[in-house]
């Protein structure tokens, strides 16, 4: 279970966060939320796809990493090491919360910084310290920052997806997945852009697009989902093999 | 040549008026020049009767027809989800007396009578609950579909109760904004009619005379072209459906009370009580027969009902009595007029018809738009043939209500028994559905309001005595059957642990709101 606490200097003065360990600590984590500013490169690891939040119902940029639920084929096939992370797990084991302290006057919300205390990265011994004498040190700085970048992402990615919604260019995606094994899986909850309606958006629209930078986002997740099918045939290299090692075992 | 069909002149607003506008707009491309041009006349001081507060299912598709979003819809007229309706102390009036009839059809309905199965074995379940999920969600208060589902989609198939108030207002301003009707707030007073009879036009106080092809009567109880312009007679009801005066009062909730998912419908010695959950507040009446309780009783009645829920506060509500005269008109489109809603039938609100034969009335008007006069009469006479037998069909299956329940204990049960009240056609249904299921045979109508399946949940949550034809039993069917029974278990416990409860998921759409795909 996550647990929060606001960030401070006299309560966590001791702690350390390893900062080794991601990966393994999301081992089977099949998707994360990607930023704009991160989508081109994050493009060329990942299959990108809009997702609906569950809580909401609202789309959000997510890059794919297994073709099942818990499933992590960068993480099984060794693959995650020489990829690029996105912001959203490089930011872990910190999040931005609404400052408890502050809930109860009128003030705009002003997020405050948290750290999950119960994240296995978080002890007493090994990795970076948050505070040298009081004082946020160099690792926690670089930590905000990754947040902050994070939360200017969620909102840029909110405009994007609402001028998507508007000229209704996010169709749903159905994945049927045939694997060479016999087995079959259908992938359904992902969305992308509908390139048919994409062309037909007015000019002054298509200007607006280009602009804002939408172009490039746009292209980025339809180019990558060509990278289904390199986590397919990772699959049935690894399906082959189980199946190999299994009639030796029997043989 | 006959003169070729380019102008509707709607006289009249409300939800009948703005529906019909947004259906034939829609449908018909108003907004261009090219297509068929609407014309809306609304006297600005006559207030609409705000009945019909529950839809069905088919409402979602009218809608999307007009190119409403669902979102917008939800917000701004006050909705919540409807999945069918819960009939409480109808059969015997005891305390623990209740069923079902749910949106969602029978498990396997399309491949198997169920019915014999379950009352060979019924496991301790109600006919409905055995076949059919819904009413598992109902009762525990549980919303048909998730704030992931796109606009229009069901997990359970749904309708919606809303303020039939805003309801108006809001496809008004879509009418006019998005579909391109022409919009006239002003009295009509008298109208001009040329030598063959047709309406040649409609004189109002400060726009003068509007002519038009098509006139459609939505001017509610005053039913002003086809009632008095026409004459055409009114067939009353009355001595089928006793019901005639309703008493009817707005409840605000108590903080995050639960808003049921269905229309509660309560028996009582001379009527009976809806209870609806709108997201806002509850809207709950007491509809009576006159002839068998006085008005002084029934707000009684009505108040001890909401005193289970309110306490106190129910002894200081004032309530709101409307007339109710049930029956329809002989003819509904006469020369090149039409009526829809309240101008062409009314009856009690049980089982929500009023909008949804706005909707059917609404839709046949659009889809059937004769190219020109000559046509007209041919789609009249089809029209006034389909809508007698959907008026009939109603009523029919409004009385099945009242013959099936066992109730003995008042003279308002008792005489609704008395095989005199009963239509003929009804009479000799039940004959049949003593010894076999209400099949789609008997209802065999392309777009039918109410399809057997509705009969067989009223027929059996009010346990009809009913004969099996002695045949042995088909060991195929037998296990088919228990195959649907276990899916049905199935299918109500993954959807009970899925699904948010209705109030979380109408707070949900008012703060988020459904995406369209």
């Amino acid at each position: 279970m996550i647990k929060l606490e606001k960030v401070n200097s006299e309560q966590h003065q001791e702690i350390k966060v390893l900062t080794e360990g991601v990966l393994t600590n999301n081992a089977k984590l099949h998707m994360s939320h990607i930023m704009p500013q991160e989508f081109e490169q994050a493009s060329q690891y990942y299959p990108l796809f809009l997702c609906k939040d569950s809580d909401s119902g609202r789309f959000q940029p997510m890059a794919l990493f297994g073709l099942a639920a818990d499933e992590n084929i960068y993480q099984t096939s060794g693959l995650w090491e020489k990829c690029y992370l996105p912001l959203k797990l490089q930011s872990q084991p910190f999040y931005l919360i609404a400052d408890p302290e502050q809930e109860d006057n009128n003030e705009v919300d002003k997020p405050c910084l948290a750290i999950d205390i119960n994240d296995i990265r978080v002890q007493a011994n090994q990795g970076e310290s948050l505070f040298s004498e009081g004082k946020a040190t160099a690792y926690l700085k670089q930590q905000a920052n990754v947040l902050a970048e994070l939360s200017k992402g969620f909102m840029q990615n909110s405009d994007f997806i609402a001028l998507l919604s508007e000229h209704d260019l996010i169709e749903p995606v159905a994945l049927d997945i045939k694997y060479n094994n016999g087995q079959e899986y259908k992938l359904d909850g992902l969305y992308s852009i509908n390139k048919e309606m994409l062309e037909k958006v007015p000019t002054d629209i298509r200007k607006e697009f280009e602009q804002r930078g939408y172009v490039t986002l746009m292209i980025a997740m339809l180019s990558s989902i060509n990278h289904v099918g390199t986590l397919i045939d990772i699959k049935n290299e690894f399906n082959a093999q189980q199946q190999s090692s299994h009639t030796k075992r029997i043989n | 040549m006959s003169k070729s069909l380019k102008h509707v002149v709607i006289v009249g607003g409300g939800s009948a008026g703005w529906s019909t506008a947004g259906s034939i707009a829609a449908m018909h491309n108003s907004k261009s020049k090219q297509g068929i041009k609407v014309t809306l006349i609304e006297s600005p001081d006559v207030s609409s009767v705000g009945v019909g507060e529950g839809t069905w299912p088919t409402m979602r598709g009218t809608l999307q027809k007009m190119g409403v979003s669902e979102t917008d819809f939800m917000r701004q007229c006050d909705v919540s989800f409807k999945q069918g309706s819960k009939f409480v102390k109808w059969v015997t009036g005891s305390e623990d007396d209740f069923y079902y009839h749910p949106f969602v059809l029978p498990q396997g309905y399309f491949d198997i009578n169920l019915f014999k199965y379950w009352q060979q074995d019924s496991q301790g379940k109600s006919y409905s609950d055995a076949v059919c999920f819904q009413e598992q969600l109902c009762e525990k208060g549980l919303a048909p579909k998730l704030i992931t589902s796109p606009e229009y989609a069901a997990a359970a198939n749904y309708a919606y109760h809303l303020d039939a108030g805003k309801f108006s207002e809001f496809l008004k301003s879509h009418c006019i904004n998005n579909l391109g009707v022409e919009y006239v707030s002003d009295h009509v007073g008298t109208i001009k009619s040329t030598d063959s009879g047709d309406i040649h036009s409609v004189n109002t106080k400060n726009h003068g005379d509007i002519s038009g092809d098509l006139f459609v009567d939505c001017t509610g109880f005053s039913s002003l072209l086809i009632g008095k312009h026409y004459q055409v007679p009114f067939i009353s009801k009355k001595d089928v459906l006793f019901i005639d005066t309703a008493l009817a009062v707005q409840i605000p909730y108590e903080e995050d009370d639960a808003i049921a998912s269905h229309t509660i419908s309560t028996a009582q010695d001379a009527g009976w009580i809806w209870d609806i959950g709108l997201p806002s507040r509850r809207g709950v009446g007491h509809v009576y027969s006159s002839s068998h309780t006085s008005q002084v009783d029934a707000e009684n009645v009505l108040r001890a009902y909401l005193h289970h829920s309110i306490g106190e506060k129910s002894e200081d509500l004032v309530f709101r009595k409307i007339d109710i005269n049930p029956g329809f008109r002989e003819k509904f489109w006469v020369n090149n007029c039409v009526a829809v809603g309240m101008a062409a039938g009314f009856l009690e609100p049980l089982e929500a018809s009023a909008l949804v034969m706005i909707e059917l009335a609404a839709t046949t008007i659009s889809e059937q738009l004769p190219a020109d006069r000559e046509c007209m009469d041919i789609v009249a006479k089809h029209y006034n043939a389909r809508f007698s037998y959907n008026w009939e069909r109603i009523i029919d299956f409004l009385k099945l209500h009242y013959i099936a329940s066992k109730r003995l204990d008042t003279a308002f049960w008792r005489d609704n028994r008395n095989p005199d009240t009963i239509p003929e056609s009804l009479q000799e249904l039940m004959s049949l559905w003593k010894h076999r299921s209400p099949s789609e045979y008997d209802f065999s109508h392309k777009r039918e309001v109410f399809s057997a399946a509705s009969y067989q949940y009223v027929l059996y949550g009010m346990d009809f005595e009913f004969t099996q034809m002695p045949s042995e039993a088909n060991e195929t069917e037998q296990k088919l059957a228990q195959r649907m029974f276990a899916d049905n278990r199935k299918v109500t416990e993954k959807y009970v642990s899925a699904l948010p409860t209705n109030r979380e998921l109408i707070s949900k759409v008012a703060k988020f709101g459904f995406s369209r795909v």
